[in-house]
């Protein structure tokens, strides 16, 4: 019985000791939501929206609700594009985009918008990528991860991708879970979205 | 499992579990700084510029000034009490060392503050809360608690 305790007793060390030394990454927990936009030849865009956790949401209320009525006004959203978003694009916007395995450049995001209600900070942009349809499928991936490992980003459970103007496609989306680098906290993993579609038959 | 070993296990639970008040505060101000540095989403321009709101003088409460002195490792001012819409100077001393006076929840920061030297920081924060306060320079083993709370109460 003595001995039991006593190896007990360094198991409870070792796991209080563990649980100490818990790293504290990531901060941010992002849930992430895409909109496919369509036009007449393909592919127009990829609409954004971010839900963020917890103390995320009271630093941009404390820093940018210069009001303290609990919402962002245009000026204040104003601020928050450009001091809490539009450092991204040193990290690209924690997006890279593929096309049928080939990795792609995409323009700066538009249409920003921060919206804060009843404590809870959401963001919304749009990325400018166009990709014309052809009679085969086309393959786009999307990965949307920070190597940095400061935030996750996972989808959304319900509804994680919706479908704009597309009528006129065949469509097929899976989300996959993915493997990746990041800068200081080994490899983690995340949520690529795989999108495949062409020209309906007429 | 005998008596001796159910002992060990409560005794750790309790130390994990609850902290003083001290502690509370120094964990809660590491992790609104962590908010604030190494955070990809904020720009270096934010992050450097202490932000003084620029409002109408007359629609603010009374003006309340306070010296401050930063040293190692503390400040000699804490709880600092002010009401919701009082414009706040803080001078602040670094007696001992190179500090900074730093409100990461509200993004404004003194920047270094030399031994013998002073800075001044102003600003005025709308409604009831608690702020946490710290030092923003490395300065040090005792760095982390240098921290002390701003309370801002209803008009």
């Amino acid at each position: 019985m003595l001995i039991m305790s006593r190896k007990l007793f360094a198991i409870m060390i070792f796991l209080w000791a563990v649980v100490q030394g818990m790293p504290s990454h990531p901060h941010v927990l992002i849930t992430n939501r895409l909109t496919l936009v369509f036009n007449e030849q393909g592919l127009k865009g990829i609409g954004v929206s971010w839900d963020f956790s917890g103390v995320f949401n009271g630093m941009i209320k404390q820093n940018f609700d210069l009001d303290g009525n609990g919402s962002l006004s245009d000026s204040e959203v104003a601020l928050v594009e450009k001091g809490a978003f539009s450092n991204l694009k040193n990290f690209n916007y924690f997006t890279s985009l593929e096309v049928n395995g080939k990795a792609q450049q995409f323009a700066a995001p538009i249409e920003f918008h921060a919206r804060l209600y009843e404590g809870q900070v959401y963001y919304s942009f749009f990325i400018p990528f166009e990709l014309k349809a052809k009679r085969r499928k086309t393959e786009l991936r999307i990965s949307m991860k920070d190597e940095t490992y400061y935030s996750e980003i996972r989808m959304r459970l319900e509804e994680p991708i919706l479908f704009e103007n597309s009528g006129s496609y065949d469509l097929e989306y899976h989300i996959a879970r993915q493997s990746f680098d990041t800068v200081d906290w080994g490899q983690q993993t995340g949520d690529a979205v795989v999108i495949k579609f062409k020209n309906k038959k007429n | 499992m005998n008596k001796k070993a159910i002992a060990v296990v409560h005794i750790l639970f309790l130390t994990v579990t609850f902290n003083s008040p001290g502690e509370k505060v120094q964990y809660e101000m590491q992790a609104v700084q962590d908010m604030t540095f190494d955070n990809p989403f904020l720009s270096e321009e934010f992050i450097r510029s202490p932000m003084v709101q620029d409002r109408d003088p007359a629609s603010r409460g009374k003006s309340k000034e306070i010296s401050m002195k930063a040293y190692n490792w503390g400040f000699s001012f804490s709880p600092i009490e002010i009401r919701s819409e009082d414009r706040v100077k803080i001078t602040v001393e670094s007696t001992e060392g190179i500090h900074g006076l730093f409100f990461p929840q509200m993004g404004i920061n003194t920047g270094p503050v030399v031994t013998d030297e002073v800075s001044v920081i102003e600003f005025v924060v709308s409604g009831s809360s608690d702020i946490i306060f710290g030092c923003n320079i490395p300065c040090g083993n005792g760095h982390y608690s240098m921290n002390g709370q701003l309370r801002v109460l209803d008009r």
